[in-house]
């Protein structure tokens, strides 16, 4: 998993068209847009899951709308990133949006993270790091959703704690 | 013509040893205390008022104790039941249930229109005024009192009277907790809660069958405390029985009675007090949602005397030998919120008693400080993320302060967080913890094992509680969410706290 946006890196490098096929593939189900096959499908060959699959078809064409020349930095999460935005705009539509894409569905989902990397376009995203929440972002107890509303919350409020409170021991 | 005399028919429940169960007549309750278990009732309130009322009796048929050797005299000969047949025999008309002229516990010339069902005499059932969930007297047709259950309610009213509207004082002691420690049999008991009282009181300690029955209305409807015996017959009532056909009680004529004069300076013995910063000495009282547990450390003997002078005079008693000390300590009685006649809630515990917690006086404070500085203190923090976790739940917007909220919102948030489950969860789960620790102190183990065993079992609460808010709240909306995270941050603060502390008694790794 966490070679697949070294994987898109280097076929970036190889082919000045990945970007634009896959940015374009946004505008479909993830995984529908055929064009893409070639730059993605070699990833995901053996996966048996239609969510997984749709969610490597989705990272990469949120990795290909977020590229830009010369934009630096390590890569932050998401939600961090979100944060962030949110402190040097001053505005609290950031956070509403953030709310937003917590409680996104599977269906809403694609629609309302192409919403959120469009505005976090200054920033570096670690898309791995996304990639592997996404492909969690089902699970019941909502670890995924948990973890980001954390992270957000702490990058503008230091108090907030890191760590889940029952993740902590002393003995 | 005179009926039903309490020295005779059978009236107050007790308990033998073998479990065996019988009502007797105030005379061979006292003559066969040895023989007798414990009082035993239904009601918490009637079996504090029995004692009570079996102590005014003996103080006045003894004409002490005066002092703490006497009252060593009486717990190791035992009660001289000449003494009690002399005097209740000269007082035998005045126990008489019905009578024209001297109703035990009653007034003949409370007036024949203010009529009350006898339900009247008790906080337990629906009367006209005061309402009780769950109960399910007919207040339409109430049927009918046995004496026996009147004589008991009339020396509950005696001790449990509420204030109200229409004149209607408080008894002295009501709104307390009331503790009595218990023996082996209930000779032991009724020593153990004879607190001596010295010879001028003693003269001057008249009960309320020794006195004429008042003229109404009252002159002066209040009064000072006289002694003991006074204060556990008091006439916060007037109160006139109407006997049936059938020698039973439908009615009763009702109205106020006397109430105490605030400036009287007296200090009931069954009574706990706590000195506080603000208030100074105060005494302690049940609290909702706050079980008696929690105030344990207010029964024990400490250097200034705060514990109950039952409890002190308990041990004296029992001097050098532990086998002498009360088995359990009753704590009892009921709450209400003045001005209002409804009470909240009545409750009887027993807690054991030993010669490690009677004997030490530094135990007081140790347990004041796992409970009030450790548990209470944890205890606060848990409210205030959950209050925060209500707020961010509310009202979605940011304010500039948390003062910006409006009286109304700050209401909503405070009914929710008084409301939430992992503060009772929090405070069960550390009840069976203290007992153990009560246990470990019986043991005699180092106080400071016992201190870091506490902090552990706080901190594992806490983080217990707070998990059990977060299972319910997690797998919620994003909004649910976001309050849970913007909450976490005193209980994050508290554990790491807690486990400083904790750090402190517990030995490294590898060193020596």
């Amino acid at each position: 998993m966490s070679g697949f946006i070294t994987w898109l890196e280097r076929q970036n490098e190889r082919d000045s068209k990945v970007r634009a096929v896959l940015r374009r593939s946004l505008a479909f189900d993830p995984g529908q847009h055929f064009p893409s096959f070639s730059y993605v499908e070699p990833f995901v060959k053996n996966e048996e899951s239609s969510w997984r699959r749709e969610m490597h078809y989705l990272v990469a064409g949120l990795w290909a709308a977020h590229w830009r020349e010369g934009l630096t930095g390590p890569p932050i999460m998401l939600a961090k990133a979100c944060a962030e935005h949110q402190r040097k705009s001053g505005s609290t539509s950031t956070e509403r949006r953030f709310i937003n894409l917590l409680d996104a569905d599977s269906e809403q989902l694609p629609y309302r993270l192409r919403q959120m990397i469009a505005l976090l376009k200054e920033q570096t995203i670690d898309f791995n790091a996304l990639l592997k929440d996404l492909l969690a972002w089902n699970h019941e107890r909502k670890f995924v959703q948990n973890a980001w509303a954390r992270e957000f919350y702490r990058t503008l409020d230091s108090e907030i704690p890191d760590q889940p409170i029952d993740m902590e021991t002393a003995e | 013509m005179s009926r039903f005399n309490l020295i005779d028919e059978k009236w107050i429940p007790v308990r033998y040893p073998d479990g065996g169960r019988e009502e007797l007549g105030i005379r061979d309750t006292l003559l066969r205390a040895k023989e007798i278990a414990v009082i035993e009732d239904p009601s918490p309130l009637v079996v504090a008022a029995l004692h009570r009322f079996l102590l005014a009796v003996l103080y006045r048929a003894l004409e002490g104790p005066m002092d703490i050797d006497q009252a060593k005299a009486l717990f190791r000969t035992g009660i001289p039941g000449e003494k009690v047949d002399t005097y209740l025999e000269r007082w035998r008309s005045r126990f008489w249930l019905f009578d024209e002229r001297y109703p035990f516990g009653q007034n003949p010339h409370v007036p024949k229109d203010e009529i009350e069902p006898w339900t009247k005499l008790t906080a337990e059932y629906n009367a006209t005024t005061n309402k009780v969930l769950f109960d399910h007297v007919n207040t339409k047709n109430l049927g009918v009192c046995s004496p026996s259950e009147c004589a008991r309610w009339l020396v509950s009213t005696m001790n449990f009277s509420l204030s109200g509207g229409r004149g209607y004082r408080p008894s002295p002691s009501a709104n307390a907790m009331m503790c009595i420690p218990v023996g082996r049999n209930l000779h032991e008991t009724l020593c153990y809660n004879l607190v001596w009282q010295n010879r001028e009181v003693a003269k001057s300690d008249v009960p309320l069958w020794e006195r004429e029955p008042a003229s109404l209305p009252l002159v002066s409807p209040k009064r000072r405390v006289s002694g003991y015996a006074d204060i556990y017959t008091w006439p916060a009532r007037m109160v006139l029985l109407e006997e049936t056909e059938t020698g039973e009680v439908e009615i009763v004529r009702f109205i106020a009675g006397y109430g105490f004069d605030a400036e009287s300076s007296y200090t009931d013995p069954m009574h706990a007090y706590r000195v506080n910063a603000t208030n100074g000495r105060q005494v302690v009282r049940f609290q909702e949602n706050r079980g008696i547990w929690r105030d344990f450390d207010s029964l024990l003997p400490d250097a200034d005397g705060n514990a109950p002078l039952t409890i002190q005079h308990a041990t004296k008693l029992a001097g050098k030998k532990p086998e002498l000390l009360p088995r359990f300590i009753l704590v009892l009685g009921l709450k209400n919120t003045p001005p209002n006649a409804n009470v909240d809630f009545w409750r009887m515990e027993q807690f054991e008693f030993s010669e490690k917690l009677a004997g030490n006086l530094k135990i007081r404070e140790d347990l004041r400080q796992l409970l009030d500085d450790i548990a209470d203190a944890t205890s606060k923090v848990l409210y205030a993320s959950l209050w925060k976790f209500y707020r961010h739940s509310l009202i979605r917007e940011e304010r500039k302060s948390e003062n910006d909220l409006r009286k109304e919102e700050r209401a909503a948030i405070n009914k929710m967080a008084d409301a939430a489950g992992p503060l009772q969860h929090f405070w069960a789960i550390l009840e069976s913890a203290f007992h153990e620790v009560l246990h470990e102190y019986t043991l005699g183990r180092d106080p400071d094992d016992i201190r870091c065993q506490w902090l552990i079992g706080v901190r594992n609460t806490l983080r217990a509680a707070w998990a059990q808010h977060k299972s319910s709240v997690s797998t919620g909306d994003a909004w649910a969410i976001r309050a849970l995270v913007k909450a976490e941050g005193p209980i994050g603060r508290k554990l790491k706290e807690l486990n400083d502390e904790i750090l402190k008694y517990q030995p490294r790794e590898g060193t020596s």
